[in-house]
């Protein structure tokens, strides 16, 4: 009944490397912190890329966090992760800037379109020197299957969509969801599930087809 | 199974794919599973959401992306612009600038007025200060042929006169510059009417000069006359009435009529007392002592002997002199005031001030002369020795009708 995970998220692998790193930085260390914005750099940018949704403008959002942790890097307690408290500064930058674009003319989604196009095009090119090259029936269902999550994710509110991006993309736990968006776990677990059954029934006749 | 315990199952299915389920709930949702086909099913759906969402694309952070925020974090930490190592340099001297700023414009407003008063402050002092401070060397030049008692006594006037203009003074300034300069400090007080540049005070100042390399003595009458001065009243301080009276003689001693109509009207009753010579001078003297009465004869008889003093200073400056024969056969202001004043109705109470001026310009007396200096010092342009000529039409007589004359 249980099936592994078939595409492992990445865990914070460094945690104990980056509190480290986050505790001279602490001290003024502008070294530490800047290997700490090397080792975090793409996990952030692609959080703000998934909950903005615009590539450009996640870029900018990423700089953003990284320069407010090091505005607030005293502020930091050390009581929980240096990457959970460096997600909770993306996110918010981000959710913030969602909000701000939805009161504000929509944009158009050619760029992410684009983007997601370049990605997929590399993600098949990196298949193949794997030798793992998906049929092309598979590959065109995947990509179909891949906008309709897009245009689901576009639906769902700010927070819904931040706990879907660290819940399923940076696989981080209920607890660290918790942390980041300063919400009990309870609600991280009831938020999740509705945001999963409303992508549910985006893809249904996806899913029906299969 | 209830549709209440179904949803409860069915929001664990979430946490029990994700792993987060303790065990006893997690038995509990498994137990679900085997019996429900389509909580299977379900399951199935959330499984291919969260496979797909791991599935979309990753990018990988660029080299580039992260010079561009180190870049970031160096420009904000040398140039002070928005952000952390920016902002700790900026905010404790942000109050500084504001308190530096503030007491800039506060020490700059008080400079600028400082400075606006201080070009002002010369301007403030009346004429009689300015007469006794002579603020210039010419005008100190000229001062000198001025006695202390006329100075003193151009003080007096300055105090004794009203602190407010009357408001018939205005139309009285649009007749006579010369009138309304020197009467302008005694109505106004502080007035701060810039004299011009080349004022006639240059002019008589070097006129005074000239006359004192070639006028060295003064005539003994002239210094009896200064004697007396001291111990009377000053011309200058007298009412427009007294200086009339002192400056009239020399035309009605020459002409039997106009004798005849002043000595008339010196019997008639004084002023009354809504006279508008009332408004600019205190009022005359009730009666003078019999000692005053024969100083102040005397003094009108040096004044009548002793040549005018602008008469000197117009000899010694080679100006042609006017014939005095000419100006006493010819009838004086006065006389011709007196002759209309039958056909006049009550004057406003600006021309006893106006006429006053007018006998002191067109009277050949050492009044005369004492007020040309008095101008000089005032900076007042002289009169020309001609004026009198169009002063004394008949036209004009009307306008200078003395208030307190009465009607025949």
């Amino acid at each position: 009944m249980m099936k592994n995970r078939t595409i492992p998220a990445p865990a914070p692998r460094r945690a104990s490397e980056a509190d480290v790193l986050a505790e001279q930085a602490r001290g003024g260390d502008m070294g530490a912190f800047s290997r700490l914005a090397t080792l975090y750099m793409d996990r952030i940018v692609n959080t703000c890329w998934r909950v903005c949704g615009h590539w450009e403008d996640a870029q900018d959002l990423a700089q953003e966090a990284f320069l407010h942790a090091v505005q607030g890097i005293s502020s930091f307690q050390g009581r929980s992760g240096f990457y959970t408290w460096l997600f909770r500064i993306a996110v918010n930058l981000s959710i913030a800037h969602r909000r701000k674009q939805a009161r504000g003319p929509r944009l158009a989604p050619q760029g992410q379109e684009l983007d997601w196009d370049q990605n997929h095009q590399a993600a098949k090119l990196v298949g193949r020197t794997r030798g793992q090259a998906p049929q092309p029936a598979e590959a065109l269902q995947a990509k179909e299957t891949q906008r309709i999550l897009l245009a689901g994710l576009e639906e769902l509110d700010p927070e819904q969509r931040a706990m879907i991006v660290l819940r399923d993309i940076e696989d981080l736990d209920y607890r660290q969801i918790a942390e980041v968006l300063d919400v009990p776990v309870g609600t991280v677990k009831s938020r999740l599930h509705r945001a999963r059954m409303e992508l549910r029934a985006r893809l249904k006749p996806a899913l029906g087809e299969e | 199974m209830h549709a209440r315990e179904r949803e409860e199952l069915e929001a664990q299915l979430s946490a029990y794919l994700d792993d987060e389920l303790p065990a006893k709930e997690r038995a509990l949702v498994e137990s679900w599973l085997e019996h429900d086909r389509e909580a299977q099913a379900l399951l199935e759906d959330l499984r291919a959401v969260r496979t797909g969402l791991q599935a979309l694309p990753r990018t990988q952070g660029s080299a580039e992306l992260i010079e561009q925020m180190r870049s970031r974090l160096e420009r904000r930490a040398l140039l002070g612009e928005e952000g952390p190592v920016g902002e700790v340099i900026r905010t404790p001297s942000l109050p500084g600038r504001r308190w530096v700023a503030a007491a800039a414009v506060i020490a700059l407003t008080f400079v600028a007025g400082y400075v606006t008063w201080s070009f002002r402050e010369p301007e403030l002092p009346l004429a009689g200060d300015r007469l006794a401070s002579a603020p210039r060397p010419e005008a100190q030049t000229a001062f000198r042929r001025v006695p202390s008692e006329t100075a003193n006594a151009s003080r007096e006037k300055v105090e004794v006169s009203p602190p407010a203009a009357p408001a018939s003074a205005q139309p009285l300034a649009e007749e006579s510059h010369a009138v309304t300069l020197r009467r302008a400090p005694m109505a106004k007080g502080n007035t701060t009417e810039r004299p011009p540049s080349r004022s006639p005070i240059d002019d008589a100042a070097v006129a005074v000069q000239h006359a004192e390399s070639t006028v060295e003595d003064v005539p003994p009458a002239v210094a009896r006359a200064r004697t007396a001065g001291s111990a009377s009243p000053s011309l200058a301080a007298k009412p427009a009435a007294a200086r009339r009276d002192d400056a009239a003689p020399p035309a009605k001693d020459k002409d039997p009529a106009i004798r005849e109509v002043v000595d008339a009207n010196k019997r008639t009753p004084a002023a009354s007392p809504a006279s508008p010579r009332s408004l600019v001078a205190p009022p005359p003297q009730p009666q003078e002592k019999e000692g005053e009465q024969q100083q102040n004869t005397d003094l009108r008889q040096v004044h009548r002997d002793e040549p005018d003093n602008a008469l000197i200073l117009k000899d010694a400056v080679g100006e042609k002199r006017p014939d005095s024969s000419a100006v006493a056969e010819r009838p004086s202001l006065p006389v011709l005031a007196n002759r209309a004043v039958s056909s006049l109705a009550p004057p406003s109470p600006s021309a006893g001030c106006e006429t006053a001026s007018k006998l002191e310009t067109t009277s050949p007396s050492p009044a005369r002369g004492y007020s040309v200096l008095l101008r000089s010092a005032g900076r007042v342009p002289l009169p020309s020795a001609t004026a009198p000529a169009s002063a004394s039409q008949p036209a004009s007589a009307p306008a200078s009708q003395p208030a307190s004359q009465p009607a025949p």
